[in-house]
């Protein structure tokens, strides 16, 4: 289920923010929430015949008093609450209908506000008293929120007039003296369909139909939407995918064009006006891509000819930011599932991007102009080993069908003796071994020893926000929260595995080269790194073997002849790693 | 013969992320001298309390993480 995005914080009353999905919209004060639009899909079973609807299930969205329903006999309208508690139970329609059993259907409710007033005496009763409207005007048969969850709307007018006075409502309540309403209609003026992203600008909350049309809500109200406030991206014929902000510019993006619009103070219809010197041949390629932060908006974006790439606006100029080799893993990916934010970590700014049908997560550092791929370990569940044994500082731990790869981090947990216990990097001799250094022995293997690996996933998240100082992620798969923290060197105490591997080194001839010494230069730190190499394009490595961080050397020496080298350097400890460069000691043959 | 580590990513296809240059976990930081490869930032858990699949979004609101639920609602988060 995809997420809301662009939630933004409204300054209706100096608190709270609007959140929208592609159907529903909300506003949330900090206590309340008001629906601007809501839709629900639910499976109707018993009650046919009465005004008690049984709802068996919500396959989408949520149910609110005062949606109404289409799938049964004819229009009805949710008026109250039964049994049911947000998945099932059942509901009051306003008006007796029938149905089969089972029956889907769907709920829309709209509420556009007209009116703010607060009531005071009348409690118990159908009578109640409007002591002030602090806005807009009070009619006959608009609904009335805040008093209670039950529908609520205004029969007849007895002594207000138009300021103040007693209203009559549809049913008794009961309230505490004073209580603050609004009253509204049901007019479906929020558009049923929206592309990601809702935009304040200049007072005005603006949201796009995937047709292109943008539509503006009243001065500072999100409550309050009018069918007139609409402006149409026509630049080009092309579908709207997304809306943002960018300086003091709505910039609506389209499938393979995007256009600027500017506050012209429009006093009728929209305020809004095409910016058409910004007119710009390059659409969005996904609207989950888009994402803000510094004054730049960062996107995937897609001319009319095949093509995907990392664009920024700067201003409303586009900079293309990756390379032919991103742009293949960009093509390559359905873009059924994306997410993307910025962050500034560290005193770099980086737009992470994951793409879930890839299984990757992709980041680009616009400080350094450098990309980057983004992982996350997880412990596999333990094994039962079959045995192991201690010689010359070396554990070989016997497992068959281990399936661990060489320089795999493996935890071995509750072995008698417990000398066997720790967590490793491994070397793999063979599939059905696998051994580990071990200094001293650690005795006479016996039994019940389990081993389990980390394995690798992308570093994917399903929603950032940033708030007093802190970056806050969700991930996509547990929905759980997490700091981003520079100074942190695990995720949740499972190690970060930082790869550099380098291409392909030949000092520009394919003879022979001897390679006496490699040296890791960098900080010192109580830490190993593991260094392996390949010789045939990738295809085969050697082992991985350790390298002290923290010797005054660094060093690793016999590593043997090749003609085209690339190194790999892994380094997963808990503990802060800068490294500079390896430094080779190399002797070229005579062919 | 010194080979700095600032590696481009740069595989060959899609489908090869196991070849080529790569830099994994990490982003590359410079000083007046030196360019370096350095950790990426870490994760710290504030809560688990939460069933995978409800959450739908967070939004910091003032000085308070809220996330929207299943049933589409705001919840405060509190750490």
């Amino acid at each position: 289920m995809p997420n809301f995005d662009f939630i933004q914080e409204s300054p209706v009353s100096g608190v709270g923010f609007v959140y929208k999905s592609s159907t529903s919209a909300f506003y949330f004060d900090g206590t309340t929430t008001y629906p601007i639009r809501q839709t629900a899909t639910f499976t109707a079973t018993s009650g046919s015949g009465s005004t008690t609807l049984t709802i068996s299930a919500v396959t989408a969205g949520s149910i609110v008093v005062g949606m109404d329903v289409t799938g049964l006999s004819g229009a009805a309208k949710i008026i109250a609450f039964g049994t049911f508690n947000g998945t099932s139970g059942t509901v009051t329609l306003d008006t007796s209908r029938t149905w089969t059993n089972p029956t889907t259907c769907t709920g829309i409710y709209s509420f556009n506000k007209a009116a703010a007033f607060t009531i005071t005496t009348g409690t118990g009763t159908a009578t109640v008293n409007i002591s002030a409207v602090t806005e807009g005007t009070v009619a006959v048969g608009q609904e009335i929120k805040g008093i209670d969850s039950t529908f609520t709307t205004i029969s007849s007018f007895g002594t207000f007039n138009g300021t103040s006075g007693t209203v009559v409502l549809n049913r008794t309540v009961t309230f505490s003296n004073p209580t603050s309403c609004t009253s509204g209609i049901f007019v479906a003026n929020y558009p049923e369909t929206t592309v990601r992203g809702i935009v304040y600008l200049d007072g005005t909350y603006y949201v796009m139909t995937p047709f292109g049309s943008i539509q503006g809500s009243a001065i500072n109200d999100p409550l309050s939407w009018s069918a007139l406030n609409v402006i149409q991206s026509q630049g080009e014929p092309d579908n709207g995918i997304a809306l943002a902000r960018q300086l003091n510019l709505i910039v609506s993006f389209g499938a393979y064009s995007t256009e600027y619009f500017y506050d012209a103070a429009n006093p009728t219809g929209s305020p809004l006006l095409p910016y058409e010197s910004a007119f710009i041949e390059i659409g969005c390629a996904v609207a989950e891509s888009v994402a803000q932060t510094d004054n730049s908006i960062y996107f995937m974006g897609v001319a009319k000819q095949k093509g995907r790439g990392l664009y920024r606006f700067i201003g409303t100029t586009p900079e293309y930011l990756s390379n032919p080799f991103i742009d293949r893993l960009f093509n390559a990916d359905d873009l059924t599932n994306v997410t993307s934010f910025c962050a500034r970590l560290g005193g770099h700014v980086f737009y992470i991007i994951y793409l879930d049908d890839s299984q990757v997560t992709l980041v680009y550092d616009s400080t350094s102009k450098e990309w980057a791929i983004w992982t996350v370990t997880a412990l596999a569940t333990p094994v039962s080993i079959t045995g192991a044994s201690w010689s010359n500082g070396l554990v070989t731990v016997t497992k068959s069908s281990h399936g661990y790869n060489d320089g795999d981090i493996v935890v071995i947990a509750s072995s008698n003796p417990s000398g066997y216990n720790g967590t490793y990097t491994v070397n793999v001799p063979t599939a059905n071994t696998f051994t580990y250094d071990k200094t001293t022995t650690p005795g006479t293997y016996v039994s019940s020893a389990t081993s389990a690996n980390y394995v690798q996933s992308p570093f994917a998240i399903a929603s950032y926000t940033s708030g007093n100082n802190l970056d806050i992620v969700q991930d996509s798969t547990t929905g759980y929260i997490y700091l981003l923290d520079d100074g942190t060197y695990q995720d949740n105490g499972n190690p970060i595995e930082v790869l550099a591997r380098t291409f392909k080194i030949d000092g520009g001839d394919n003879k022979k080269k001897f390679t006496s010494k490699l040296e890791i230069i960098g900080d010192k730190v109580d830490s190993q790194a593991y260094v392996r190499y390949t010789n045939d394009d990738y295809q085969t490595w050697s082992q991985f073997r350790p390298v002290d961080l923290d010797s005054q050397r660094s060093l690793l020496s016999r590593l043997g002849q090749s003609r085209r080298r690339a190194y790999e350097i892994r380094h997963h400890d808990n503990t802060p790693l800068r490294l500079e460069a390896l430094e080779l000691t190399v002797a070229e043959g005579v062919q | 013969m010194r080979l700095p580590l600032v590696l481009p990513t740069e595989p060959r296809d899609a489908t090869s992320l196991t070849k080529d240059s790569q830099l994994k976990n990490c982003f590359i930081d410079k000083d007046p001298n030196t360019t370096y490869i350095v950790k990426r930032p870490g994760k710290i858990l504030q809560t688990s309390s939460v069933t995978p699949g409800t959450m739908r979004g967070i939004i910091f609101s003032q000085n308070k993480l809220y996330y929207i639920t299943l049933s589409e609602n705001p919840a405060e988060i509190t750490f």
